[in-house]
């Protein structure tokens, strides 16, 4: 599903971001993506959104050359890719169905289809019963499982998580990860990235390190630590 | 309506109330631009049209010396006739040109006393196909024997015409100037409104919506002022032409004046002149903030 090959990436020709990464990461996995600040970790998620050009390198995602895609694919790209990060990024001023629909409707889903997918998707992180609800009047659990459902109403293939469980407390994190889990399960491709530890351990899945730049580890049912 | 329209509807309806007194600067720029074009555009139909009209009348005084003979008098009439751009000739004695005069200065005695049908040369009056052809008539008749001098009426018309182009050349001018007044400020109200919802853009661009998509609700923004402010002006300009050129024509009896037929006719002009600026000032204007 994703592929990386020699991939290089450096800012202001002096911060080397990402130094000849080469990995795959195949269909309905899912991959812990791990190091301090700084380590490359981000570069790598917006390398795979087009967010960022690659120096050096060529990066597959579902079966697309991402750094030779004209503009006008980018937005199909993203299509296949389901997106959710630290700090939720939720409209405001929508309600709960307001905000994950807005992800079908901008891309032109037809009111019937938007009308059946986000009742689903509420219903799969939990929230069928507060769809009315304003983004501030939800705990942070909450609101992530809402953005959590606005990154899989589309039906992506691939979920990036950057820092999913960053704002939230342990016993709401693990609630995230069963979520994510159970996601997981039912066929999507997941890449997270994060620092929490104690969801590494406690999952035992796929683990890449990040190092300056460099991959310092791919381990099967890794640990956050080297200890495992 | 599908979705997707409600939504882009609901967006262009947020943007413009969202800061309202910038939209009213806005539509009130784009207004006074489209008035001043639209203005030299009328001043320019109102020379066509008077040159038009008063062309029509003119014509090419021949007038004829005091000791020219009959025969002469009559071979030039003859020649006059022979030209192709000549469409009539009209002789006018000192008698009938001394009438005229009387006419003409009827309110004027001054001017009238001490005058005789003896001081007034007689003339041709000579009607052209097209009053541009006045060269070909001088060039053939000048120094011909009984000719005192050819007059071309234009002549006449010209400093009138000359102030009616430079009148339009400074509304252009100004017109101009406040178009870049107007182009400025669409691209700032554009500007702060993609600021105002750049979480919101970030988002579509996330799920994969679309650059058009993202971006058509701004261009329907920059279209809506444009057309607002082209009402706007039409409104202003067929009120100008309804207080102003009712009194001018009151007053100037001897020219033609354009009519609210002539602002309707300048109007799509203006329309879709302005509808397709400001939908290239929004595009240009989110340029960068669009940028993948």
């Amino acid at each position: 599903m994703i592929r990386f090959d020699h991939v290089s990436k450096t800012y202001k020709k002096t911060i080397n971001a990402l130094d000849d990464i080469s990995v795959e990461i195949g269909k309905g996995e899912f991959v812990f993506l791990v190091g301090s600040s700084g380590s490359g970790k981000s570069t790598f998620i917006k390398l795979l959104l087009k967010d960022v050009e690659p120096d050096r390198g060529d990066i597959f995602v579902a079966g697309k050359r991402v750094n030779s895609l004209r503009p006008w694919r980018v937005p199909q790209l993203r299509r296949e890719l389901g997106c959710v990060f630290q700090d939720f990024k939720l409209l405001e001023n929508k309600t709960v169905y307001e905000n994950v629909a807005f992800a079908q409707e901008v891309i032109g889903r037809p009111p019937a289809q938007i009308r059946v997918d986000v009742p689903d998707a509420l219903s799969v992180v939990g929230l069928a019963h507060k769809t009315d609800a304003m983004p501030h009047e939800l705990s942070g659990g909450e609101q992530q499982r809402v953005s959590i459902a606005r990154a899989i109403v589309n039906r992506p293939r691939i979920m990036l998580c950057d820092e999913p469980t960053g704002n939230l407390d342990p016993e709401t994190s693990v609630g995230i990860m069963k979520l994510l889990d159970q996601i997981n399960r039912a066929g999507t491709t997941i890449l997270m990235a994060t620092h929490d530890s104690h969801i590494v351990d406690s999952m035992r899945r796929r683990v890449i390190e990040l190092k300056h730049g460099q991959m310092v580890r791919d381990q099967a049912r890794g640990t956050y630590g080297f200890a495992g | 309506m599908s979705s997707r329209w409600r939504y882009l509807f609901s967006e262009v309806f947020i943007g413009l109330r969202r800061n309202l007194l910038m939209t009213f600067a806005t539509v009130l720029t784009v207004t006074v631009t489209l008035t001043m074009v639209g203005a030299s555009l009328l001043v320019q139909r109102q020379v066509d049209l008077a040159q038009r009209v008063l062309y029509a009348d003119v014509e090419v005084s021949i007038f004829l010396t005091d000791s020219i003979t009959p025969e002469q008098q009559a071979t030039l009439e003859s020649d006059l006739r022979a030209q192709p751009v000549v469409s009539e000739v009209i002789f006018e004695s000192k008698e009938q040109a001394f009438a005229n005069a009387q006419e003409i200065f009827a309110g004027d005695p001054l001017i009238l006393e001490g005058l005789t049908p003896e001081v007034l040369p007689a003339s041709f009056r000579v009607k052209l196909t097209d009053p541009e052809e006045f060269a070909v008539i001088s060039s053939l008749f000048t120094g011909r024997p009984g000719i005192e001098d050819i007059r071309d009426q234009r002549e006449i018309l010209s400093d009138f015409f000359t102030v009616m182009a430079k009148i339009r050349e400074f509304s252009i001018w100004i017109a101009a100037l406040i178009a870049l007044a107007a182009v400025s400020l669409v691209a700032t109200t554009i500007r702060l409104t993609a600021f105002a919802r750049r979480e919101q853009t970030a988002i579509m661009k996330l799920v994969g919506a679309t650059n058009w998509y993202i971006r058509l609700p701004f261009v329907l923004e920059g279209i809506a002022a444009s057309v607002v402010g082209a009402f706007a002006a039409l409104l202003l300009l067929a009120g100008a032409i309804g207080f102003y050129v009712s009194a001018l024509r009151e007053a100037v009896q001897f020219l033609p004046f354009i009519d609210a037929g002539d602002v309707a006719a300048i109007f799509p002009v203006l329309l879709i002149g302005s509808i397709v600026v400001g939908a290239l000032t929004s595009i240009v204007a989110l340029r960068r903030f669009l940028a993948v």
